[in-house]
């Protein structure tokens, strides 16, 4: 009868949508549910016996942990945002709930603890309010991460910063992630994109105008220098502004004043620039055509992004970001992709960088019916590039790369080496001696 | 060899990101020299790894860490033990000679399928492209 109780509870758990476990007083975990496992990326073979803690791992269990807040007032608590790490090493937000766990006595015997996945609404947020962050730049590629390594330094700073990078690249998600980390974070983001406006409207936009300053101008308008007060400027393809432009923009950024359009009065601001370019400023400067004051003021910290060309072993981690992204705003399931499929994305040169790959993910994802992504369902453009260049080499190429890469990151050391890619020392060694790597 | 732990309640913490207080350990050979604990509850979770990795560390042993972090501390030569849990001093002596397992180090959620029909699993590692074959 017992049996049958345990198993109708248990099935009646895992039916539910949301995770649930529940836990005795010393915390430790009794019953977990099939949605919990979905979340946590544990099984609940592994969740049951162990501390809820050390499986929910949510930023405010060693802090303020809710069901220790439950059990001391002896009431329900009802949805907190958190996010919890899972198992997997990814960072989830859900909405928690917990509550008492009684026995037929009315006694305190455990607490229950009730989460959702609330990642699409927070995906959708962070889409619409752009509050980007050093988390949301996925990477394992050296370079990237060096510059991961100083962003922090960079934003406690309120030095102008120059990015450059081939369009695509993510140059707008790294300012925002400085702006955003820095210590105007509270104050506006304003991005403006420098070359598509007409210079006589680029002007206006960027430092305002009086009513009647020209033709069309009807009211007074403030300019996206006063609105980035307190904030952060952004100056998105600044390579393709007008030498008269420019030396506008060297006062302002000299000076930190300006002159709206049709106006005697300096208006102030304290905003921080940060520029952007997928062009080679110094070129330009060379050639003349960009003010070389301007580029010196604009570079005091530079940043260079280089092409997904350049750093394809982040392709499988970008692929798995933009398929978790599409299955939540196309309420799909695709669960992943086909070995096939993955080495088109490999073996593809990415003119247009990470957004022709999100491109190609996301026609893919219109495309796709079943679980995976597979080759058939990349755009008719793609599957052109394939059958005029085979991947050559195929999967034993990226092995090769993925060997010769780790082992330059580890300075040659073959035992960290073969941890990391999760291989023994042995197969390391042959696949090193099969390769011809020395 | 500097080892650095994040602790709560005299067990590993569960989360890196989140932990408050670090042990930095130095040890030579299998035994340990000295101790110091530091107290990084105001800091960032970038700021805390990057605390880690001006002491330098060598190794650092965890519970779960968050996939960026990780990355991060891998790619300057921080050898990283993750999937680590309970007593810190009995994790410290597993390790000092030589017996600590780690656990899964943090992984790509999105499955890759074999050709032939074979699924890999969820959580497989990234490193996907190197199979022990």
């Amino acid at each position: 009868m017992q049996l049958f109780t345990e198993r109708f509870y248990s099935a009646i758990l895992d039916s539910i949508d949301c995770g649930v476990f529940t836990t005795d007083l010393d915390y430790r975990i009794t019953a977990f549910n099939r949605a919990a496992s979905l979340i946590t990326g544990f099984s609940k073979k592994e969740a049951v016996g162990s501390y809820c803690y050390e499986i929910l791992r949510s930023n405010i269990c060693q802090t303020d942990c809710l069901l220790k807040k439950t059990f001391q007032k002896k009431h329900a608590i009802s949805n907190i945002q958190v996010d919890i790490l899972s198992k997997s090493g990814k960072l989830v937000p859900v909405m928690i709930s917990t509550n008492l766990l009684k026995n037929e006595e009315n006694d305190i015997i455990g607490g229950i603890e009730m989460f959702r996945d609330i990642g699409l609404i927070e995906e959708l947020r962070k889409e619409v309010k752009k509050k980007y962050n050093y988390e949301d730049i996925a990477s394992k590629n050296y370079h990237i991460l060096k510059i991961f390594d100083i962003l922090p330094d960079i934003a406690d700073s309120d030095a102008n910063v120059l990015i450059q990078g081939p369009s695509g690249t993510g140059k707008e998600l790294f300012a925002r992630a400085i702006h955003n980390t820095g210590k105007k974070k509270d104050g506006p983001f304003i991005a403006v994109n420098c070359g598509a406006l007409p210079d006589s409207l680029l002007e206006s936009e960027l430092f305002g105008h009086e009513k009647g300053a020209f033709t069309d101008a009807l009211r007074k308008k403030p300019g996206r220098f006063a609105a980035a007060c307190g904030g952060t400027i952004f100056l998105d393809e600044i390579g393709d502004t007008s030498p008269a432009l420019q030396v506008k923009l060297l006062r302002v950024i000299q000076e930190k004043a300006f002159e709206p359009l049709g106006s005697v009065e300096t208006v102030h601001t304290d905003a921080r620039v940060i520029a952007a370019t997928n062009k080679d400023l110094y070129s330009l400067v060379q050639e003349g055509s960009f003010r070389e004051d301007l580029y010196y003021r604009l570079n005091v910290i530079k940043i260079d992004l280089p092409p997904l060309l350049d750093r394809k072993e982040d392709i499988p981690l970008l692929v798995d970001s933009f398929i978790r992204k599409y299955n939540r705003l196309m309420n799909k399931e695709i669960e992943g992709i086909s070995e096939d499929g993955l080495t088109v994305l490999m073996n593809y040169d990415y003119p247009g960088n990470i957004r022709e790959l999100e491109n190609i993910i996301e026609h893919a994802f219109v495309m796709a019916k079943g679980k995976y992504i597979d080759v058939h369902h990349f755009s008719d453009d793609l599957k052109k590039t394939i059958v005029q260049r085979p991947p050559e080499g195929g999967l034993e190429l990226l092995e090769k790369d993925a060997i010769v890469n780790t082992l330059r990151m580890f300075d040659g050391n073959k035992s960290q080496t073969a941890e990391y890619l999760n291989i023994d020392r042995t197969t390391l060694w042959r696949k090193m001696k099969k390769y011809g790597i020395a | 060899m500097k080892i650095a732990l994040p602790v709560a309640n005299r067990r590993v913490a569960p989360r890196l990101g989140s932990a408050e207080t670090f042990y930095v350990i130095e040890a030579e050979g299998q035994k340990e020299t000295n101790r110091s604990e530091h107290t990084l509850s105001d800091m960032s979770p970038i700021e805390k790894i990057r605390f880690l990795k001006q002491q330098p560390i060598d190794v650092l042993i965890c519970m779960g860490i968050e996939m960026g972090l990780y990355n991060y501390l891998a790619i300057f030569g921080v050898r990283i033990i993750p999937g680590v849990s309970g007593d810190v001093e009995h994790v410290m002596r597993l390790f000092l000679s030589g017996h600590l397992i780690p656990g899964p180090v943090p992984a790509i959620g999105m499955r890759i399928r074999k050709r032939g029909g074979h699924h890999g699993r969820r959580g497989q590692h990234f490193h996907w492209w190197v199979g022990n074959g």
